[in-house]
């Protein structure tokens, strides 16, 4: 409902995520992807409109390889290295969203922690999404990069 | 007389490509047209529990317990129902 309100607004995807509940379950994942795609569509939104967010786990980058192969296009989410972006290119997915900030500080404010005017060098998420990215300038398919705050 | 307002958004799109980081018809509508609509689990519940008089939320409830949706099944369609 929410999408179906947004999309006259959007020139690219609306995202939709994957239950974190089957981020171990290729089956039920899939199932899960499915069910979010006829949903869109009978809010008028069609699958190459619709980007779905998955879990980075072995299991979650196996279902993004499928459903890249059906014409629907994946972010891998939950992403906190090189190793899982590397397996996100050889599943062929769309994006990925590198973790810049732990989860948690969007709901406990006392977890974000201040690198005063340093947080390029001392954000030790920096470095990871630098290399991920130097190592996605080598390559000529690959996943755009969506870091998430 | 036509003026040309450019703010920091539309310099900034200028410049880049923008996604909308919410669910948010309003925000879209006044700010957009934006490339893509980012989603995820947290940024429905901050949809659902800013929702004024819970309408949105009790009308997408009583729809899924007609379909016979209850428990945990009911909730996950209920999200569903909600991001797309």
């Amino acid at each position: 409902m929410l999408a179906k309100a947004v999309n006259p607004y959007i020139t690219g995807h609306v995202h939709a995520q994957l239950s974190p509940r089957y981020a171990h379950s290729i089956p039920e994942s899939l199932a899960h992807g499915r069910r979010l795609i006829e949903l869109f569509s009978k809010h008028g939104i069609p699958p190459n409109r619709v980007c779905l967010k998955i879990p980075s786990t072995g299991a979650g980058l196996v279902v993004c390889s499928q459903l890249q192969k059906e014409g629907i296009n994946t972010l891998a989410t939950t992403l906190f290295s090189v190793d899982q972006a590397v397996a996100a290119v050889q599943a062929g997915c769309y994006y990925i969203a590198p973790y810049f900030n732990e989860l948690s500080v969007h709901f406990e404010p006392e977890t974000w922690v201040d690198y005063g005017d340093d947080t390029a060098q001392k954000h030790p998420m920096c470095p990871v999404i630098r290399d991920i990215v130097e190592l996605y300038r080598a390559l000529e398919k690959r996943p755009l990069v969506m870091p998430a705050r | 007389m036509t003026t040309t307002h450019q703010n920091s958004l539309d310099l900034v799109k200028s410049r880049a490509t923008i996604d909308i980081d919410q669910l948010s018809p309003s925000i879209a509508e006044a700010l957009g047209p934006f490339c893509d609509m980012t989603s995820n689990q947290a940024l429905i519940a901050g949809v659902v529990t800013a929702d004024p008089d819970g309408k949105l939320v009790t009308s997408i409830v009583e729809g899924l317990k007609q379909d016979g949706k209850i428990g945990e099944e009911g909730v996950e369609a209920a999200l569903d129902l909600l991001v797309s």
